[in-house]
């Protein structure tokens, strides 16, 4: 009887044609809890076609059965006894893995509310009882086919995404290794910024860099038209035939030459790559290079920043095209940045586009922001702030920065470094003077040599300043000369790099005049103005005490260096001290309470100088300047030291640890100051000895002076 | 961006206002197919009023070259200002699209 029944297949109304492979052979559950109803519904899919039925006999089973083996379709029973048909929906849907699983239910209830519910908890369709056969098999093939559709779209989708992820994985693997662009830092003595970025999942732009015979390195960027994988292809293309000429890679324009033949006809037309090829000479420092229509490349870090012409065809494009060589120069301390379109190109938020001329001021600013190493990582943060969406083009932004240290080793160098110093005179400060003849205080720059003070002078040439820094006769002030225009200044500062800065005093600015608030390069750290109307006598002096802080700053950062804070816990008390080297070794073992101890022994230093020089010492603040100015603060401390008057005198600190703050109650037994005049006059930051004040009052959360100013308390945060 | 096609005998002229980039290849190709179907002997490609012209609206013009070279018309660009300008002079393509 079940044979007959199986073998009289029963037609699908609407379907001629037999059931799809996959159809047919979709697993079915049946979930009903009357045996006679999973007979009726599985012999009717049976002459449907479909032979791979299993059954359920309530809502847990089915949940169980459907946990074994996930079928392709459910035919649901809504009124079961233990958890109901609608139980059964959500359990199923609440599941991300039976989310999306075709649920028919059957049921014999016809109101319009319960139709709602069977939907809201999720059925895909229903049927009514009794079963009309015919139309349960439609329904079936219905929700059974666009099963198999959506599986088979989702599929298709799946492998289109893992093959463009491929790709893309592909292309980025055309980026030049690691090792590689290390070997090219180390032959050129520089450090590479790279930023590649494609637009969409897959991208026309390239860069790549190798090291060359003769000290030599290469380095190109390239973009080919469109996005996408017709872009891609052409990419790897062009990419694949670099490789074909490597005998041309020490002559840009043949390069470009041989690229541009090999590749004309091999784009479809009006595809076109545009490419920028040059070829630094590591010894001799020229690069030769070629353009095919790639956006200018800029140097910058030197003494002025110029861009490249790139100009010439676009590579495949006809056949007959020629490049041509040119040349340029690339010294240490200057950098090659090169950049696909898209940076001068992209709207920004305020609609305008960047343009080169707004790239040069960016990247100007970018250098006088902050270490020329990272110029780019700035310049493009800035430019993704001012990018309200998503890039409309590949974006790729390469700078190949070169180390000024590299003419160290270099004794061919026809320069011959008229500024340094034998390692033996680091203890005599010297100011390095940047002007230029045009300057009216040019000349007298010369008088502000001082016993105290060695002046060099270098001409408006910043560069002989970079040998300086590896010297090693780190105790070097930078004097520029600013009274020619701020723009001066800002060009020499910007070749003044963070390795020099960190390695010498500071940097003076001599200004005709009061500075502006807002002038920008008075901003940055380590670099302090000094107004020239005030005569060289002042300008001598105030070199000489800033050139002594610097000392003395230096000195405490060597004892902070030596020994690693491996000290013993501050003990509350009161501690003594006598003379200056005590002063400073109590500063740098107080300093380790902080976490970055640096501050807080400047600050303290400070403090404790001033006790021993004005308080036991009794050297007043102008005598003190002149002593420094004339080379002879240190005799004449030793001098008054071993005086009768001064001999037995001692300051003291007075040590209180609480859980947040640690207290500094130092006291000298000297005739005190005016430290009203110091707390109240607004200009006083900008006078030398209360400037010593403020210097220590950033570093300490509070700090007040009492008596006659031979008490002063410092309270530091922990 | 936006075109006026304007027609003298067999001078015809395409007024371009706007930026050509990549969005724009569907218009241009447009453009390309109603000067196929017209009887043209030159066209001037006038781009006095575009501000912007990316890599992939140079490469429609060089299509646009072709299509001229091969159906025995002659183009010419002209009017490039400011950014279009300088783009058509880095990549050289002034020289090849100047007639």
């Amino acid at each position: 009887m079940k044979e007959n029944l199986s073998n009289d297949k029963m037609p699908v109304p609407g379907r001629n044609v037999v059931l799809p492979e996959g159809v047919s052979s979709a697993q079915i559950l049946v979930v009903d809890d009357m045996p006679l109803m999973r007979k009726m519904i599985g012999m009717s899919l049976q002459r449907g076609g479909f032979d791979n039925i299993s059954y359920a006999d309530d809502g847990d089973d089915a949940l169980i059965k459907i946990a074994k083996s996930m079928p392709d379709l459910v035919i649901l029973d809504i009124n079961m006894p233990r958890l109901s048909g609608y139980d059964v929906c959500r359990r199923l849907r609440a599941d991300p893995v039976t989310a999306n699983l075709p649920i028919l239910v059957q049921s014999a209830s016809e109101t319009a509310e319960e139709r709602v519910e069977v939907f809201a908890v999720g059925a895909t369709d229903f049927v009514s009882k009794p079963i009309n056969h015919p139309e349960l098999l439609a329904r079936v093939c219905m929700h059974l086919e666009n099963r198999f559709l959506i599986r088979s779209l989702s599929d298709f989708q799946d492998r289109m995404q893992s093959e463009l992820n491929m790709a893309r994985e592909m292309q980025h693997s055309l980026l030049p290794e690691s090792e590689i662009v290390d070997a090219v830092q180390l032959v050129g003595g520089a450090s590479i910024e790279a930023f590649y970025k494609a637009s969409s999942e897959l991208g026309g732009d390239l860069w790549g860099t190798w090291p060359l015979s003769g000290n030599k390195i290469g380095i190109y960027v390239l973009d080919v038209t469109g996005h996408g994988v017709g872009a891609a292809l052409n990419t790897f293309s062009l990419h694949a035939t670099m490789a074909r000429f490597e005998d041309k890679k020490l002559d840009p324009a043949a390069f470009l030459s041989s690229l541009n033949s090999a590749l004309v006809g091999a784009f479809q037309l009006g595809r076109f790559a545009t490419m920028f090829y040059g070829v630094l000479d590591c010894d001799t420092h020229e690069l030769v290079y070629a353009g095919a229509g790639a956006p200018r490349p800029i140097i910058f870090g030197g003494e002025n920043v110029r861009t490249l012409d790139s100009s010439g065809l676009p590579v495949a494009i006809v056949k007959s095209a020629t490049y041509e060589n040119l040349s340029d120069r690339l010294e240490p301390g200057e950098s090659l940045f090169c950049y696909s379109d898209v940076l001068i190109e992209a709207e920004q938020s305020d609609g305008a586009i960047l343009g080169e001329n707004g790239l040069i001021k960016w990247i100007e600013a970018s250098c006088l922001s902050g270490e020329r190493g990272t110029v780019i990582s700035r310049l493009l943060d800035q430019f993704f702030r001012t990018q309200s969406e998503q890039l409309p083009d590949d974006l790729t932004a390469v700078a190949i920065h070169r180390h000024l240290t590299l003419d160290l080793d270099n004794a061919s160098e026809p320069e011959t470094p008229q500024i340094e110093q034998p390692a033996t005179q680091q203890e005599m400060p010297s100011v390095f003077v940047v002007s230029s003849d045009e300057s009216p205080f040019d000349a007298s720059y010369d008088d502000l040599a001082a016993p105290g003070l060695a002046v060099k002078r270098t001409g408006p040439i910043t560069s002989k300043l970079s040998k300086r820094a590896h010297t090693g006769a780190n105790m070097a002030v930078v004097l520029i000369d600013g009274t020619l225009g701020l723009e001066f200044a800002a060009e020499k500062i910007a070749f003044i790099d963070q390795t020099f800065r960190d390695l010498n005093g500071p940097v003076i600015v001599a200004l005709d005049g009061e500075p502006h608030e807002h002038d920008p390069i008075l901003s940055i750290v380590g670099v302090r103005y000094f107004d020239a109307r005030q005569g060289i006598d002042k300008l001598r002096r105030f070199l000489a005490e800033e050139a002594d802080d610097y000392v003395r700053v230096s000195a405490l950062r060597q004892a902070l260096e030596q020994d690693d804070g491996d000290q013993e816990p501050i003990v509350d008390g009161v501690y003594r001290f006598a003379s200056r080297s005590e002063a400073q070794k109590l500063a740098t073992v107080f300093s380790h309470a902080s976490a970055d101890p640096m501050p807080l022994a400047i600050g303290l230093s400070e403090l404790f100088l001033n006790a021993i020089e004005h308080g036991c010492l009794e050297i007043g603040h102008d005598e003190k300047g002149q002593l420094i100015e004339d080379g002879k603060l240190g005799d004449e401390v030793t001098r008054r030291s071993n005086s009768a008057n001064f001999r037995h005198r001692y300051a003291s600190v007075e040590v209180c640890r609480g859980r947040r703050e640690i207290a500094f109650r130092i006291k000298d037994p000297g005739p005190g100051f005016d430290f009203q005049a110091y707390l109240v006059d607004e200009a006083g930051h900008e006078k030398k000895h209360g400037r010593g004040i403020v210097m220590a009052n950033s570093c300490f959360s509070s700090l007040s002076y009492s008596g006659c100013g031979n008490e002063v308390e410092a309270v530091f945060a922990l | 961006m936006e075109y006026r096609i304007e027609t003298e005998d067999d001078n015809t002229k395409v007024v371009f206002k706007g930026d050509i980039t990549f969005s724009e290849n569907v218009s241009f190709r447009q453009i390309l197919k109603e000067l196929a179907e017209s009887s043209v002997k030159t066209c001037i490609f006038d781009l006095t009023d575009v501000g912007m012209v990316d890599s992939a609206g140079l490469g429609m013009f060089l299509i646009a070259k072709e299509q001229a070279d091969t159906a025995g018309w002659k183009l010419n660009v002209t009017g490039a200002q400011g950014h279009v300008a300088s783009m058509l002079k880095l990549t050289k393509l002034s020289e090849l699209l100047a007639g």
